[in-house]
């Protein structure tokens, strides 16, 4: 029997989703006035500013996993586990001046779909958009099933009623207000965390002090303390290598790249960056002090909810719940709006309908974003428990396209047969780690063999590239950058 | 002393097992001799077996793992662990968590004392580790026996394969770092000369 479950009396979690879900909504309605074009609905009319931009990049990359799996990689691999998460912030380091680099050599792009395909050619294409597509919609699976589970533990709301609700409220205010109300919900999301997670780690931090908090980690937990464990040293690059290539890949994170003015991309991801670095390290610690705070860890991804409500009582039990919300929903919003923007913009457009009007993109967007939540919530009904597995899978998968991404975007000589090959055999031999070694392998050697193949063939069959071909704008369209939208 | 309880009775539950039965028409209490013993349908079977189990039990019930040993080292230094008290399990009931590094249990040292069913175990360091579990009443009145121990052999991966996986991880993200950098570094002079180049052609009119 479980007795860390339902920290939060049930009623009061039901309270706080209906409202939480009705201000989304009418925040989702709000901002959807702006969006009155195509640019406005996927890009965001492509002139958000820096606050924005920054505080977008620091909520979407704050998962329900920042804030559950954190904990539980410090509890599993101790002081290293807690800073390897946090380097999953490199991603959004290395990815501020490819955002800019983005932003300049494809003012009129709506996807990283249409960076590879105008890149590398087809196959190329193919392949990038098996692998996105995969690692979205099992992402997305992930946040719908972690959303029901999270508020069955913490409020006792049953399963399919909360998954529901999250799903149902991130569709609804995503149709409405396209990334213009997931960027702005964005932003009040990152404030709720930031504030939430600096109070209950400053409030045990008071609680505790670091001589008895050692004592007892040293005492009960040893291995936590130890620099030489091997599972530890081996998670560290490959957690690394994996944030970075869910970045450096997803639509997530090229469709804000488009959204944000031209001086901004750059900053805007250092700042998410450096905002969300110390999250995971903060979330980290508290599931370190839990020896000392005499809490029993039962289930290691409930520690930080069950720490924040033994020092603050039925307040942290709120403010977990409302981290939580939070964490789930900038998260959802940002998968919905970026993968119905990729199979708008790369199957629907390039592939079905070239001749499509705003109009008729505009629509199609927002039936795919119904069914993607519809596709979600039928397999999130499903409560397969080995989906977090599943997603693990996407290691090597995202770890190959570090490469091609990279290299596509800087070097000029990238060979694209090289890059597809990369892709196709980073995946593929990285799997085969995953399976005869372990997933601390499977990432880091998706990345390696990509990167390896990349490189040797660029050196031995150089492909000259003209960078104005990724410019698609026609010749009598309007300059994005003055475009009436979000500001900062 | 043996008594009958009510199925209204609110009597904590004392003496020997200390339990109380839910209602079937039949509810069972050992009282304390100060107690008051109240009337009410009872079983004779049940009755029979519950004295019977008493007098062998003499205390709580016996706790076991529910968790299954493991025949191999574990690789990773944390591990979960559940126990019962089985068939006599109760809500009620508390349990003893000890840990040795030795099948002896010459140096025990208590791990949880609680209600609580299962724990995750954290940081554990490699070598031999020797687990037992009890139940015990609310009131620690009174403890069952221990558990059979629990061994766990805790075994890490080789610090070589690990290494060598941190130094390709290194190589890919400084290969990666430079790519980045200089790539960018690169890309700010192409468009500082290009806006330059332009604004020497438009020139002053």
């Amino acid at each position: 029997m479980d007795y860390q479950s339902a920290v939060l009396p049930q009623n009061l979690g039901y309270f706080l989703l209906v409202l939480f879900g009705i201000i989304w909504i009418l925040l989702g309605l709000y901002w959807g006035r702006k969006a009155k074009s195509l640019d406005g609905f996927m890009v965001a009319g492509r002139n958000v500013g820096l606050a924005l931009g920054a505080a977008t990049a620091m909520a979407t990359w704050v998962t329900s996993n920042t804030t559950m799996l954190a904990p539980q990689f410090a509890l599993q691999l101790g002081i290293w586990g807690m800073i390897a998460y946090s380097t999953a912030s490199f991603g959004l380091f290395f990815f501020a001046p490819m955002a800019r680099r983005i932003r300049r050599l494809m003012p009129s792009g709506y996807t990283s779909g249409d960076f590879i395909r105008l890149r590398y050619g087809k196959p190329a294409w193919v392949v990038f958009l098996v692998i996105s597509l995969f690692y979205s919609l099992t992402w997305m699976i992930s946040m719908g099933m972690a959303g029901g589970l999270v508020l069955l533990a913490v409020a006792g709301i049953p399963y399919e009623t909360g998954m529901t609700a999250i799903l149902l409220v991130c569709v609804l205010y995503t149709l409405f207000g396209g990334l213009y109300a997931v960027i702005g919900t964005d932003f009040i999301q990152s404030i709720l965390i930031l504030v939430g997670v600096v109070v209950v780690g400053a409030v045990i931090y008071t609680r505790i002090d670091f001589e008895t908090t050692y004592a007892a980690v040293a005492v009960d937990q040893p291995a936590l303390l130890m620099v030489l464990v091997p599972a530890a040293i081996m998670a560290f690059f490959n957690n690394m290598l994996f944030g970075m290539g869910e970045i450096f890949h997803n639509n997530v994170w090229w469709s804000r790249a488009f959204a944000m003015r031209r001086n901004v991309a750059g900053k805007a991801y250092w700042l998410g960056g450096l905002f969300w670095l110390p999250i995971p390290v903060a979330v980290g610690f508290i599931a370190l002090a839990s020896a000392s705070l005499g809490i029993n860890v039962i289930r290691p991804d409930m520690v930080g909810p069950v720490a924040a409500t033994q020092v603050l009582g039925f307040a942290g039990a709120i403010v977990v719940f409302i981290v939580i919300f939070c964490s789930l929903a900038s998260s959802i919003d940002s998968l919905l709006a970026a993968t119905s923007d990729l199979l708008t913009e790369d199957v629907y457009r390039k592939a079905i309908n070239p001749g499509a009007n705003e109009a008729t993109l505009r629509r199609t967007n927002q039936l795919i974003i119904g069914l993607l939540g519809l596709v979600t919530w039928l397999i999130c009904r499903l409560n397969i428990g080995t989906l977090a597995e599943i997603l693990f899978f996407a290691g090597p998968l995202v770890g190959s396209t570090i490469w091609p991404v990279a290299a596509g975007l800087f070097w000029k000589r990238t060979n694209p047969t090289g890059a597809f090959a990369a892709m196709l055999l980073g995946s593929l031999i990285g799997l085969i780690c995953y399976f005869q070694i372990g997933w601390y392998t499977a990432s880091l050697v998706g990345a390696a063999v990509s990167m390896v193949i990349v490189i040797t063939t660029t050196l031995l069959w150089p492909r000259d590239f003209d960078w104005k071909t990724l410019d698609e704008t026609p010749p009598d369209a309007m300059e994005p950058s003055t475009q009436k939208g979000a500001s900062s | 002393m043996l008594g009958f309880h009510t199925k209204t009775n609110s009597l904590p539950p004392n003496g020997i097992s200390g339990r109380t039965y839910p209602t079937n028409g039949f509810m069972f209490l050992f009282s304390n001799p100060a107690g008051i013993p109240r009337v009410s349908s009872f079983s004779f079977v049940t009755t029979l077996v519950w004295l019977t189990t008493a007098v062998f039990l003499g205390g709580a019930p016996t706790a076991t793992f529910v968790t299954p040993e493991p025949h191999a080292p574990v690789a990773s230094s944390h591990f979960s662990l559940e126990w019962t008290a089985g068939a006599d399990d109760d809500e009620e009931l508390h349990f003893e968590l000890r840990q040795s590094g030795g099948p002896d249990f010459a140096d025990p040292r208590v791990r949880y004392e609680g209600p609580d069913r299962a724990t995750f175990l954290a940081g554990l360091p490699e070598g031999d580790h020797y687990f037992q579990i009890r139940a015990k009443t609310p009131d620690a009145d009174s403890a069952g026996p221990w558990s059979d121990s629990f061994h766990l052999t805790i075994q890490y991966q080789s610090l070589t394969l690990a290494w060598f996986l941190f130094g390709v991880g290194a190589v890919v993200f400084l290969a990666t770092l430079v790519l980045v950098v200089a790539g960018s570094t690169k890309a700010r002079r192409e468009e500082k000369a290009e806006t330059t180049e332009r604004g020497a052609f438009s020139g002053p009119s």
